[in-house]
């Protein structure tokens, strides 16, 4: 680990080596963003070749806890190192999903359309029926017509 | 006093920090964000030298939180390219 993690007990902090071809600096910078809150971070390097960041502890470490820091920070790259590489993975899958998704969404909203269009085609109609002549009495209702004769035939 | 630890380097005089931060890994603009935001605790300048280094100079209005400054001023610069480059 001598190699990738040089801890300095003393100032209080790690310098850990990252080879940049095996991890992108994004995820470098992801991980680097877990460890705002329990280290100051500095960049240094060659973002080509070998990245160095520096971890200085918020509060007093010893070397154990120094190296511990050093180590969770090459976890978290590997734990987004392989994050990176499974969406990138299920790239293609993500986007069929999206495209099925947005597709039944629009097919929702031309389906509501059309719904809206029978509503005020139905709406017309309503309007308009007063106005329509009817002289043969079909559109009166059933009990209007015979309902009273029914009455009368009983009695 | 000027101290040198392996390519990260940092001086400090009366209430002043100065330190160097490498131009692949930070952007101006974040780090004049970071500046701006950082107002009503310390004055700075940033300058671009001819290398492959940004020399910030920062004056602590509390000379007492000078150390603190420098790191802290990164680490607000680092968040704030993490927060663009979720955008």
């Amino acid at each position: 680990m001598g190699e990738f993690l040089k801890v300095n007990e003393q100032e209080n902090y790690v310098l850990a080596s990252i080879n940049s071809k095996i991890y992108s600096l994004d995820v470098i910078y992801t991980a680097a963003y877990v460890f705002l809150e329990k280290a100051y971070l500095i960049f240094d390097g060659d973002p080509k070749k070998e990245v160095l960041v520096k971890l200085t502890a918020k509060r007093k470490c010893s070397w154990e806890e120094l190296e511990i820091l050093g180590k969770d920070f090459f976890n978290e790259l590997i734990n987004y190192g392989f994050h990176k590489k499974q969406s990138e993975q299920n790239k293609q899958i993500k986007q069929i999903i999206l495209q099925r998704a947005l597709l039944t969404n629009l097919g929702d909203e031309i389906k509501l359309e059309e719904d809206l269009n029978e509503l005020e085609f139905l709406k017309i109609l309503e309007e308009d029926s007063g106005e329509i002549e009817d002289p043969e009495g079909i559109a009166i209702p059933w009990e209007e017509k015979y309902g009273n004769k029914k009455k009368k035939n009983s009695n | 006093m000027v101290t040198k630890r392996k390519k990260i380097q940092t001086s400090e005089r009366e209430g002043e920090v100065c330190f160097f931060l490498n131009k692949e890994f930070y952007t101006l603009k974040e780090m004049r964000e970071a500046l701006n935001d950082f107002k009503f605790v310390c004055e700075g300048k940033i300058e671009e030298t001819p290398g492959k280094m940004f020399k910030i100079v920062l004056k602590s209005k509390d000379s007492s939180k000078l150390n603190m400054l420098e790191h802290e001023f990164c680490n607000y610069s680092l968040g704030l390219m993490k927060n663009n480059m979720c955008i």
